[in-house]
């Protein structure tokens, strides 16, 4: 698995499939639920997907009852699952805004 | 008899038109279904032979299926968003060859810190053997207990900190009379994670105590956080490695 430079993008979508990682993901899914647009949301998917922090899996259904072929999905892999952690932990952090003086007790006087 | 003739001819013909229409109708529906599928074959075009099969006919093509068969009653709206998918394939087709690309040589070479594939192989291999604690996504905590043993990985920071102190009060529910509290893969405390660890060992009825499994630099932070007669009331020790 190689390390990767985690994007405010690439944290939405790592969010998600870190909210239950055993649950594969759809990229229409992934669409809807980060309102990202195919351009942007697929080419992730790959360079996660080529990182080897996402595996990909297929669509459990029979295609002529559908009437479609079945999809790919992606799940995360147990690496990837605490290196997000930790990296999402310190993005969490470079964002936080800076406090600006100090919080006192009500009524305090110093 | 001329009027008559007239009207027959108009009836005719209107019928005429309104098959016509539908005819035409129909052809422009089909044309634009396939409107979608064109560019995405387009966008295909322009990624590299080999993840063509990989990518075009096994991620985009059921994708843009699914898109156009859910929105099978509307076909504007099934139309504006085939258009939509397709074009923003063709658009980032040669970012996804190139993130695919870039990164296949290097798939089995192993370049994340060990921590991580220790984790990961302990999350697949043994789940039945840790009790995984409450841990949120964004900066959640990796928290484990096995036996008297509570073992943390990551960076304890102002946004996994109460994690932390869940952790600890699992660790205190243990009937054990020594606890450890292994951080050897811990990369970073914060004070309040200090102070609350210091607390919970307070918290310790004699005999029952805390060791505590860490580096030396962690060591150093602790040591120099707590007092010597802190540490003298033997409720906590701090192992290094």
């Amino acid at each position: 698995m190689q390390d990767l430079d985690i994007t405010p993008k690439m944290a939405t979508v790592l969010k998600i499939f870190l909210e239950d990682p055993d649950q594969p993901r759809y990229g229409f899914e992934l669409m809807k639920l980060t309102g990202m647009a195919s351009g942007s949301l697929y080419p992730m998917l790959a360079r996660l997907e080529g990182a080897g922090w996402l595996t990909r899996g297929k669509e459990e259904i029979d295609p002529h009852a559908a009437g479609r072929p079945p999809r790919t999905n992606y799940t995360i892999t147990g690496a990837a699952v605490s290196a997000s952690r930790v990296q999402l932990a310190a993005l969490s952090e470079h964002y936080r805004p800076p406090v600006i003086g100090r919080l006192r007790p009500q009524g305090s006087t110093t | 008899m001329t009027g008559f003739l007239w009207a027959a001819f108009g009836i005719l013909g209107g019928f005429g038109m309104a098959a016509i229409g539908d005819m035409v109708s129909e052809e422009v529906r089909d044309r634009l279904d396939h409107l979608p599928h064109a560019i995405l074959r387009l966008a295909a075009r322009r990624l590299d032979p080999a993840l063509r099969a990989s990518l075009y006919e096994e991620v985009w093509l059921p994708d843009l299926a699914y898109h156009l068969k859910g929105d099978e009653a509307r076909p504007v709206t099934r139309l504006y968003h085939g258009i939509c998918f397709a074009v923003g394939m063709l658009a980032s087709a040669d970012r996804s060859s190139r993130s695919l690309n870039g990164a296949r040589p290097e798939d089995n070479r192993p370049s994340l810190p060990d921590i991580h594939e220790g984790v990961a192989n302990v999350a697949q291999a043994a789940k039945a053997v840790f009790s995984p604690l409450q841990l949120d996504g964004l900066g959640g905590l990796e928290a484990e207990i096995s036996g008297n043993r509570l073992i943390v990985v990551g960076e304890i920071d102002l946004v996994n900190v109460k994690a932390f102190r869940a952790a600890l009060l699992e660790l205190g529910k243990i009937p054990a009379t020594t606890l450890i509290l292994d951080i050897r893969r811990v990369r970073f405390m914060n004070a309040r994670s200090v102070t609350m660890l210091m607390d919970f060992a307070a918290t310790l009825k004699p005999p029952r105590r805390v060791m505590v499994a860490c580096d030396t630099g962690l060591a150093r932070l602790l040591n120099i956080a707590t007092t010597s007669s802190e540490r003298a009331t033997g409720q906590w020790s701090i192992i290094t490695q």
